[in-house]
């Protein structure tokens, strides 16, 4: 049997709560390119996570070269020759391409003044990169280049170092299709000069062009690995299946009638460079789902119907009423809010009690003469609001910061009712949030839909299809799909937001 | 768990009696050392400073809470102060009329000191909101380019004129009901700001904007105006508290407020250390906790340089102190949800 470069068994993680990885086992083999695939809370970026040393495993073993090693921090990794280049590459961008690749490295001298000999560096970087077939002025700040010249920086910082395993995660989901043209030839590079790859991707059309191994993790295991050439193309729908398995259980809660009357509708909306041609409308006692990757356009699109992210063209109506949209204080004014994504950023207040955050959306409401506070009126409606939610404990003057994560969404959505709109955007809506608390979620999000127009962007198709009547699907910012719930499958649509609609790349 | 919660009333007077008896102590030993320090005519001349130095630090606590720094009010209380002189020698040309025992022509005077602080702290407040320039730089530059501005009046001299006849003076000296006029308006805009700050929507907006703006922004607080109206209110106060001390000294000095910086900082901080975070109450005892130290070492005569260096080094121990967050010394366990531990797959 042919050597391992890299053996991960039994892999455990768990977060309070949620069992990220459920004993996990990988191979490497070396010299290729495996790809590692999965919708989003499968545990990949766990898994990659534990390889580079910024979690530590609770359990299972970690094998290099049939030597077992132990990864404690990031340092480790590198030590090992276990290199990461993530998503969005974090450097100094005041510094030069040459200087961040040694960044940390650029002296062979110890203590804190010996001398930086930039010449050497920039012929020793120049060297590293003439391996490629690419042409980058290592000498300019790193602010002025493109984000594939920022990705082949980030991975000639990895190559400078020794490495012979290279993880890459999600590189592509920001560069254009040519751009991952280069990366794809680099890649091969690598591949003959015998590094081994861990490639992470959302995208199944990309795994066929470069990868040679695919292992499917789903629900913190992994459930299969297969040669790229056996499952060619034409089993996209079956690795779709892979990816989701058979737990569509009932998390969901039961969708409702017929619906009512338009609420709220979106005509050719576009945002330049992000998406475009943007249409739908949501009525009464629906819920109009939009499924998007990372880079599809979705999460810009919650921002720019909330009016924090200007739009470069499109209408907004309102209860046949036409609206403007400039900001999310007119957004909330005119009846219409978003509960976000990134909620520990975006939503909520952490070092503030439960009250400060659910009131913050309609302070009009309860202040009188001045602006003063009616704080006895406040109690009693913040209450009331908590209580329906069910948020646990119930103490409305707990700080934020003290609940679960399932309970501060829940916060976050008191707020939102708080505000009386019309309309509710709930971006990632259970992302960081418990199994436990999810299903309290969903079923809040349906009754509010006798009411209110409900529209849920999420880039967990999972949700998106258990949740909602109409389906959108983003692709790289276009609408690949737009269909009744009733008229598509799960995995259809999962590999419409993955390959783009299927047709195209035959 | 009552350790996490929010502020409630009774932690608000735990705060307040934690002050009331760091201050008492100080006070019992001053008096033990000092017997000048605790009569009637030593207390009110220290309320009396301490309403200077209150003032410019409430100014300072909405700029505070915002999560911003100014570091341009004391240059910008100069310039205040030299427009109200300037305006006030003015006076002897004017057909003024007097009111009660003051020229009625000093108080559009004082008001246009005032105004024009607030100009200079609307430039800041347009720069750092609306502009986002980076605050402590911006404010620096706009202080001096104040101070400069404020030699233009005298080129650098005093203005002695008619402080003694246009009544200006009367700002310091009045009484009301016995109570020494700047102490009622320390005591009327600390009232004010309160309500402002910690019982208005107004307030609500100035601590969600300084403890996450993005999330203010997201709850639809418009967060740019309420920077800019910080940056004026800070500026506003400092000013007033300029042409208080003018008026206290009887001459036009370009250099009134120059060393107005420090102690503001220090009551501001000093409140903090103990509330956990930037209050009205908790600045108005971090003045009086300032303004009792350094009366008491003035009355033991100690040089000015060595009350300052004290004033400066409880300062620092402040800034230590509210960095300690004693409730969470005992648990290190990161709180389920909230910890930055939680996987957060995308």
């Amino acid at each position: 049997m042919e050597a391992l470069k890299l053996k991960m068994q039994g892999i455990v993680k768990e977060f309070p709560g949620v069992k990220a990885l459920d004993g996990v086992d990988f191979e490497l083999k070396p010299g290729e390119v495996h790809a590692l695939l999965g919708i989003n809370g499968a545990g990949k970026s766990t898994l990659i996570k534990i390889l580079s040393g910024v979690y530590q495993k609770d359990a299972g073993s970690i094998y290099l070269d049939d030597n077992r090693i132990e990864i404690k921090n990031a340092q480790d990794a590198i030590k090992h020759g276990i290199a990461t280049v993530y998503q969005d590459p974090q450097m100094i961008s005041t510094f030069t391409g040459y200087e961040n690749i040694y960044l940390g490295s650029e002296s062979d001298q110890k203590g804190i003044f010996s001398r930086i000999n930039r010449k050497k560096l920039r012929e020793k970087a120049e060297k590293l990169l003439e391996r490629f077939p690419v042409d980058i002025d290592l000498s300019r700040p790193v602010i002025e280049l493109s984000a594939i010249e920022k990705e082949i920086i980030a991975v000639l910082r990895a190559l400078s170092k020794d490495m012979s395993v290279l993880v890459l995660d999600e590189p592509t989901s920001i560069l254009t299709e040519k751009e991952t043209e280069v990366l794809f030839s680099l890649i091969r590079l690598l591949k003959d000069g015998g590094v081994s790859i861990i490639y992470i991707t959302h995208r199944l059309k990309e795994i066929y062009q470069i990868a040679d191994r695919l292992t499917v993790l789903q629900d913190g295991k992994n459930v299969a690995t297969l040669d790229t050439n056996e499952g060619d193309s034409g089993n996209h729908m079956a690795i779709a299946e892979l990816m989701l398995g058979k737990k569509l259980d009932k998390v969901y809660p039961e969708r409702g009638g017929n619906p009512g009357q338009e609420i709220f509708s979106v005509k050719d909306l576009a945002l330049n460079g992000t998406f475009r041609d943007v249409n739908f409308s949501v009525r009464r006692g629906e819920i109009v789902g939009i499924f998007g990757l990372v880079g599809s356009g979705a999460e810009e699109l919650s921002k720019v119907l909330f009016g924090v992210i200007p739009k470069t063209s499109g209408a907004f109506r309102l209860n046949e009423r036409e609206i403007k949209i400039r900001s999310s204080s007119e957004a909330i004014e005119q009846g219409i809010f978003l509960i976000p994504g990134d909620r520990r950023q975006e939503g909520q207040i952490s070092d503030e009690p439960v009250f400060f955050n659910v009131s913050l959306s309609n302070l009009k409401k309860i202040s009188g003469l001045l602006g003063l506070i009616r704080r006895g009126s406040e109690n009693l409606s913040v209450q009331k609001l908590v209580d329906q939610v069910k948020v646990v404990p119930q103490d409305i003057r707990q700080n934020v910061s003290s609940l679960s994560g399932g309970n501060q969404q829940k916060v976050v959505i008191s707020k939102g009712l708080f505000s009386d709109a019309a309309v509710y955007i709930f971006a990632e809506p259970t992302v960081g949030v418990d199994v436990g608390s999810k299903t309290g979620i969903y079923n809040l999000i349906r009754d509010l839909s006798n009411e209110k127009g409900i529209i849920i962007i999420s880039s967990d198709c999972e949700e998106v299809y258990g949740m909602c009547d109409r389906a959108i699907v983003l692709y790289k910012g276009e609408v690949a799909m737009h269909k009744n719930i009733h008229q598509c499958r799960l995995e259809e649509m999962l590999l419409c937001g993955v390959t783009g609609g299927g047709k195209s790349d035959r | 768990m009552t350790d996490k919660k929010g502020p409630s009333i009774s932690d608000t007077l735990k705060s307040i009696a934690i002050f009331v008896m760091m201050i008492a102590v100080i006070i019992i030993i001053f008096s033990l050392v000092e017997d000048k320090f605790l009569t009637a005519r030593n207390l009110k001349m220290l309320l009396r400073h301490m309403s200077i130095s209150a003032l410019t630090a409430l100014g300072l606590t909405y700029v505070i809470i915002l999560g911003h720094y100014d570091m341009s009010f004391y240059m910008v209380g100069c310039f205040a102060a030299m427009t109200t002189s300037y305006l006030n020698k003015m006076d002897i040309m004017m057909d003024s009329f007097m009111i009660g025992s003051i020229h009625s022509f000093v108080i559009p005077a004082v008001l246009a000191g005032i105004a024009v602080g607030c100009a200079w702290g609307l430039i800041s407040g347009i720069a750092v909101g609306f502009l986002k320039m980076n605050d402590m730089v911006t404010t620096i530059g706009v202080g001096f380019i104040a101070f400069g501005t404020a030699y233009l009046y005298s080129k650098g001299s005093f203005i002695y004129d008619n402080f003694l006849t246009s009544g200006i003076t009367e700002i310091n000296n009045a009484d009301w009901f016995y109570v020494p006029f700047p102490i009622v308006l320390m005591l009327g805009l600390y009232l004010i700001s309160y309500l402002i700050l910690s019982r208005s929507k107004f307030g609500r907006n100035f601590y969600a904007t300084g403890s996450n703006r993005i999330a203010a922004i997201f709850s639809g607080v418009r967060v740019v105006p309420y920077i800019i109206v910080a940056f004026v209110i800070c500026s506003g106060l400092t000013s007033l508290a300029a042409i208080m001390t003018t008026s206290a000294q009887g001459v036009g000095n370009v250099k009134a407020s120059i060393n107005f910086l420090m102690p503001a900082y220090a009551a501001v901080y000093i409140g903090i250390s103990v509330f956990k975070k930037a209050t009205v109450i908790g600045t108005f005892f971090g003045a009086l906790f300032t303004s009792v130290m350094l009366n008491g070492f003035t009355l033991m005569a100690m040089p000015f340089y060595l009350s300052d260096l004290i004033i400066a080094v409880s300062l620092i121990i402040a800034i230590i102190l509210s960095k300690i967050d004693w409730t969470s010394i005992q648990k290190k366990n990161p709180i389920p949800g909230s910890g930055s531990e939680i996987a957060y797959e995308k």
